[in-house]
């Protein structure tokens, strides 16, 4: 048990649209265990992103029961949650989502802010972030000055920097082209090895599919399908 | 951290944040070159109230001050004045103590009578009533030192002279009242014509000297005393210490306390001041909630994202507010020199105005008020603040799922 990061139960999602309801996710079981690299893959509309959101605690599920590293999201406070993000959660988003006006460095930095560390270490880690992801010749360059597999690379710094325990990434590979995209995926397996992180993404990119070692099938709502695949 | 966003922030979109920053600008710069101008305008009034017309103190009859109809003449005089004037004159910080005798009667120059206020005064004490640069014609009104052939003479208004055609050199016959009802009449040559500021003055009354309004109302009684003194803020104080030396029928009053349509101006420029610096900040207001809403509307992913990675509600608004305070110490800042160099500008251009009541124009002169700098400082930091959090709070309501919908 102590190394279940995500654990599920009965999990729906329903939206009000007008005067219908209308359910995104419908008595969901799932367990993800600490070093696993999940892909949670469907159609447009199949409740795979509403599902990360939710293991991400940026959502709020309608019923059952959804505990993210031991903390409760149903129950948990704004202020907790947040906090649980801030320390343990990293994510990688489709459209990069950096802060435009911030360098690359200054950018990873960010998300250290609130972290008892002084300034130094602050930077020290964030350079070595940028270092790892490849990118320690661009610190200063701001988001529009970099590609689109440098800006990911960015986000991916971030996502790391403060050693977390979960990866969430939203289609990250869908605004990259083929080349950049499987390097992307390459760098998050490697850091998935070398920080024992777990990686939970959301894609219907064959491509990703393929590289990740357990996929979860959705289908209007519910799992049709959780296989795991060969060791990458 | 968040100070090196809040000014990168501010130079996204430089255009819009130039636009605001004038806007603030120029509301302050309005704001205060209004209340520098106010402020001069009450400043010239309270100087020309004192000196020509209340003085800082005056001393009369209770009886006149309480003004009651079955009052006679005599209950509402200061009998045997001259040893308190003496008295009032030895305080520290009197510059003069002065006789006054106001009444009501006809002038007349033989082809023409009109009604004329009447002011009997000490013309070689109280000179700031006729100064040299009100004489139009005829000569600076004075008695010379008192010789009782210097005391036959008079000062007419402008206007007044003009109903009668009279002019220096001609006699004028006045008629008054005396102290017991009778009826009195003195003959005196007019030596000055004069224009004061105020037209009403010009239009209606007479100086003579006030021993000449004693032989015409048969009395060595004065109506009141005028106390002038080195510094306006010395009132308190004397008027503490002239208050023991008045008997019981006699009371010392500020010239604050007489002088009702001085008060009545500063209250009136302090309520204008008030309206018009609320508008000018409810427009910087409404500016600041637009530029920071479109800059909200443009950040909304990015307030999405931030969120996300565990920023807390309160530390986005505060990024926004600190955009909000630089975009007022700025815009303040450019307010404050505009401000400065505007009202140098205008004060040294000789520019006129001609106030309701005056006689001739003025001189626009925008006065330093420090006071007017600080409220619009704090106002601008203020609305600046108020506006962000307007603007933003909508945005931090926002679930972090549907901000993160919205491009970054």
């Amino acid at each position: 048990m102590d190394n279940v990061v995500v654990e599920i139960k009965n999990l729906s999602k329903l939206y009000r649209l007008g005067k219908n309801d209308v359910y995104a996710l419908q008595g969901i079981d799932l367990k993800i265990h600490r070093g696993e690299f999940v892909a949670l893959a469907g159609e447009s509309g199949s409740g795979k992103t509403t599902l990360l959101n939710l293991i991400g605690c940026l959502d709020e599920p309608t019923d059952g029961n959804l505990q993210v590293l031991g903390q409760n999201v149903s129950t948990a406070g704004e202020k907790e949650l947040a906090a649980l993000r801030a320390s343990k959660l990293g994510f990688v988003f489709q459209n990069f989502n950096l802060v435009p006006v911030l360098s690359a460095i200054e950018n990873v930095e960010y998300s250290l802010i609130a972290s008892a560390i002084t300034d130094s270490e602050r930077i020290t880690r964030s350079r070595a972030a940028l270092d790892r992801v490849g990118l320690g010749d661009r610190v200063s360059h701001r988001p529009d000055e970099l590609s689109g597999g440098q800006r990911q690379r960015v986000a991916i710094a971030r996502a790391i920097v403060h050693r977390p325990v979960l990866i969430i990434a939203d289609e990250p590979t869908a605004a990259l082209d083929k080349k950049n995209a499987s390097a992307i995926l390459q760098l998050l397996q490697e850091l998935r090895k070398e920080l024992e992180v777990t990686v939970v993404l959301a894609s219907h990119d064959p491509l990703v599919l393929s590289q990740a070692d357990r996929v979860v099938q959705l289908s209007d709502g519910v799992v049709i399908r959780d296989e795991k695949q060969g060791a990458t | 951290m968040i100070l090196k966003l809040a000014i990168r922030n501010l130079f996204r979109n430089r255009r819009r944040t130039l636009l605001n920053i004038l806007i603030i600008s120029g509301g302050f710069l309005a704001v205060v070159i209004f209340q520098g101008f106010a402020a001069n305008i009450l400043d010239s009034t309270r100087w020309g109230a004192v000196n020509s017309q209340y003085g800082h103190i005056q001393i009369a009859a209770k009886k006149l001050w309480e003004k009651q109809s079955e009052d006679s003449f005599s209950d509402q005089q200061i009998k045997d004045p001259k040893p308190l004037q003496r008295k009032v004159a030895e305080i520290s910080g009197v510059k003069s103590v002065s006789s006054r005798q106001t009444f009501y009667g006809l002038i007349s120059n033989g082809d023409r009578s009109v009604a004329a206020q009447i002011v009997g005064f000490e013309p070689d004490i109280e000179r700031g009533i006729l100064e040299p640069e009100d004489v139009i014609a005829g000569e600076p009104f004075r008695t010379a030192g008192g010789g009782s052939s210097n005391i036959f003479r008079v000062a007419i208004g402008e206007g007044l002279a003009k109903i009668i055609d009279a002019k220096p050199g001609q006699n004028l016959t006045i008629i008054g009242q005396t102290a017991d009802g009778g009826i009195n009449a003195v003959d005196a040559e007019i030596v000055t014509t004069f224009r004061t500021v105020i037209q009403e003055i010009d239009d209606t009354t007479v100086f003579i000297p006030i021993e000449l309004a004693g032989r015409l109302l048969d009395t060595d009684t004065a109506e009141r005393l005028i106390v002038k003194l080195e510094a306006h803020e010395m009132v308190d104080r004397v008027l503490s210490e002239i208050k023991p030396l008045v008997g019981p029928e006699v009371r010392a009053r500020s010239w604050l306390e007489v002088a009702r349509l001085f008060n009545q101006t500063e209250e009136f420029f302090a309520s204008q001041n008030a309206v018009v610096a609320t508008i000018i900040f409810t427009l910087i207001f409404l500016s600041t909630v637009s530029t920071v809403s479109m800059s909200v509307a443009e950040r909304t992913g990015e307030i999405g994202t931030l969120r996300a990675i565990g920023r807390s509600r309160s530390e986005i608004m505060t990024m926004f507010v600190a955009e909000g305070i630089l975009l007022g110490l700025v815009g303040s800042f450019c307010g404050v020199i505009l401000s400065y160099a505007s009202a140098s500008g205008i004060s040294h251009s000789g520019m006129t105005i001609v106030i309701p009541g005056a006689s001739m124009p003025i001189p626009i002169v925008i006065m330093f008020v420090l006071s007017a700098y600080v409220t619009a400082l704090l106002a601008t930091a203020v609305a600046c603040v108020l506006a962000t959090v307007v603007a933003v709070r909508k945005a931090l309501k926002m679930k972090i799922v549907d901000a993160l919908k919205y491009n970054i």
